[in-house]
């Protein structure tokens, strides 16, 4: 009995907001263009995914507007995470490193991430680029930071350990470093992924002609309140199943994510 | 004991600068070490014990003088000596088993390597506990897993840094027991750190008091008492009070 409160607690404020959703918008205490009733997201959702493209707006775009989205959170965080890993374990592990990158690295982390928008779309023109160039930008610093101080806090005694037996300089960064550091790295990487989806929506907004960003911002153009809402609850679901995949995989990939931290 | 030492400590020094802070930790640290010889490092807190251990492992190279084992130079690590740590050095990602295996795959082609995991798991006493994490078990088996880890590369000489400092009384004594036995019965070597004189006279055949400030070896007290040792025995007793008063000695002069 105990288990099954325990269990449905968690859900308990989501219906409670849905019903309150039902109520301010069937009593008609908002208009329905501002917040329409929870049964035509629904509607709205399912033509979204599954109407036939070009008999309504946004019919049938879901497909194309997640995979255009899943790329470019892709193929930024990869670049967040080829430059932020081998970059926080030299620098966790080598004070020189650390040193050289601190000033130039921390004044770049005290500028807020929507400043490099104009940037970027000068140097990358609107679409692909500038959006993965905000999203790398973005997740590269928990991913390097989490990561350089993970590395840095491990115990010299593992490393001197190592050393003894027989496990040389280079290898050990794959042996001991990354294990060793890596609750610290995979929180770094859940961060990372998190403010991924936050940026691509950014970069999508500047007028893209696909992606959730896209869909949502040419929604409010239109005063489509409801795909608004479908593109926001997307999203959201979007970013909690990639948290689940990366956590998932690291755990099936490495025996120190399944072992320690978390 | 006869033949050419083992282990051979020749003026060893070491300097540590803290900005402009120079302060001279070992001086001309000179001492042989034959092959099946325990020998106990014992002296005052900052004395330079865990240093010159340091040096010994090659985690730290010394500023003059040099360390030699079996007449070659050390200048890295090497699982020739093997250290035991004191705080808790095991991989907490390892199972207890793979532990063990850790440096031992590297050296042994796959099929001995299980057997061998396994015979020395039996050796101090772990068979059971080989699916465990470090964390899952109590800090003296912890300690055990550390000693087979090291035991099983067969190092030519064992490097144990207060081993058994964090340990109750009735375990560190299982610890003595089986360490005893486990050096016997390879005929190894061993240098060892500790505070507490009665483990010094327990275990060593050999005693060297270390002064401080710079650390020199001020002593070196052989034990000449057999096995196995009885503390409550007229001689042990007498003994500890020996070196113990060398070392309360050693304080008023640092
Ligand atoms: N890496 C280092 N840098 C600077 N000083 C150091 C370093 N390592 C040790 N020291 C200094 O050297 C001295 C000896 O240290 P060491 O750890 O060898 O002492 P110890 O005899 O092992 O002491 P304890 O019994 O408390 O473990 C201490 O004064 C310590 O402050
Ligand atoms: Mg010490």
């Amino acid at each position: 009995m105990r288990n099954a409160t325990a269990r449905l607690l968690p859900w308990l404020l989501p219906a409670l907001l849905l019903a309150a959703w039902v109520l301010v918008s069937g009593m008609g205490w908002m208009p329905g263009y501002l917040l329409p009733e929870p049964w035509r997201i629904v509607r709205s959702f399912s033509i979204y995914v599954f109407g036939q493209p070009g008999s309504a707006p946004y019919a049938g775009r879901f497909s194309g507007d997640v995979m255009a989205s899943l790329v470019r959170v892709a193929l930024g965080f990869g670049v967040a995470v080829l430059l932020g890993l081998p970059l926080g374990v030299l620098s966790g592990r080598n004070p020189t490193v650390r040193s050289l990158l601190s000033t130039t690295l921390d004044g770049a982390r005290a500028v807020p991430g929507i400043s490099w928008l104009p940037l970027a779309m000068a140097w990358f023109g609107i679409g692909l680029g500038t959006t993965v160039f905000l999203v790398a930008m973005a997740a590269f610093f928990p991913v390097y930071l989490n990561t350089a101080s993970g590395v840095r806090g491990v115990s010299p005694a593992l490393c001197q350990a190592g050393a003894m037996m027989g496990v040389g300089p280079l290898r050990s960064v794959w042996t001991i470093l990354l294990p060793a550091a890596m609750p610290q790295i995979l929180a770094g990487l859940r961060l990372g992924l998190g403010v991924s989806w936050a940026y691509l929506v950014l970069g999508e907004l500047t007028g893209v002609p696909n992606g959730l960003g896209a869909v949502i911002m040419d929604a409010r153009m239109l005063g489509r309140v409801d795909i608004i809402i479908v593109g926001i609850v997307v999203i959201a679901v979007m970013g909690r199943l990639s948290d689940l995949l990366l956590t998932a995989s690291m755990q099936i990939c490495f025996r120190s994510a399944r072992r320690i931290g978390g | 004991m006869t033949g050419r030492p083992l282990l051979s400590l020749k003026g060893v020094s070491k300097v540590f600068r803290n900005g402009g802070d120079v302060l001279e930790v070992l001086s001309g640290v000179s001492c042989d070490i034959m092959e099946g010889e325990q020998v106990c490092l014992l002296g005052r807190s900052g004395c330079g014990k865990s240093t010159l251990l340091r040096i010994v492992a090659g985690f730290l190279l010394p500023d003059a003088g040099h360390v030699e084992i079996g007449g070659e130079r050390i200048t890295a690590p090497g699982s020739d000596r093997c250290m035991v740590f004191q705080e808790d050095a095991l991989f907490p990602w390892l199972t207890v088993r793979e532990n063990v295996a850790f440096g031992a795959r590297r050296k042994m082609p796959r099929g001995t390597l299980d057997s061998e995991v396994n015979r020395y798991l039996e050796k101090v006493g772990l068979a059971s506990f080989g699916d465990y994490l470090p964390r899952q078990i109590s800090g003296g088996m912890q300690q055990r897993v550390a000693l087979a880890r090291v035991l099983i590369l067969r190092p030519r000489v064992l490097l144990m840094d207060e081993p058994f400092g964090a340990l109750d009384a009735l375990t560190r004594r299982e610890m003595h027991k089986l360490f005893l036995s486990l050096m016997k019965e390879t005929n190894g070597t061993s240098l060892f750190v500790t505070h507490d004189v009665e483990e010094a006279v327990t275990l060593a055949d050999r005693i060297l008091v270390m002064s401080r400030t710079p650390g020199r070896i001020r002593a070196d007290i052989p034990v000449a008492l057999c096995r196995p040792r009885d503390r409550f025995d007229g001689t042990f007793v007498r003994l500890c009070r020996e070196v113990q008063d060398l070392l309360a000695s050693e304080a008023v002069i640092a």
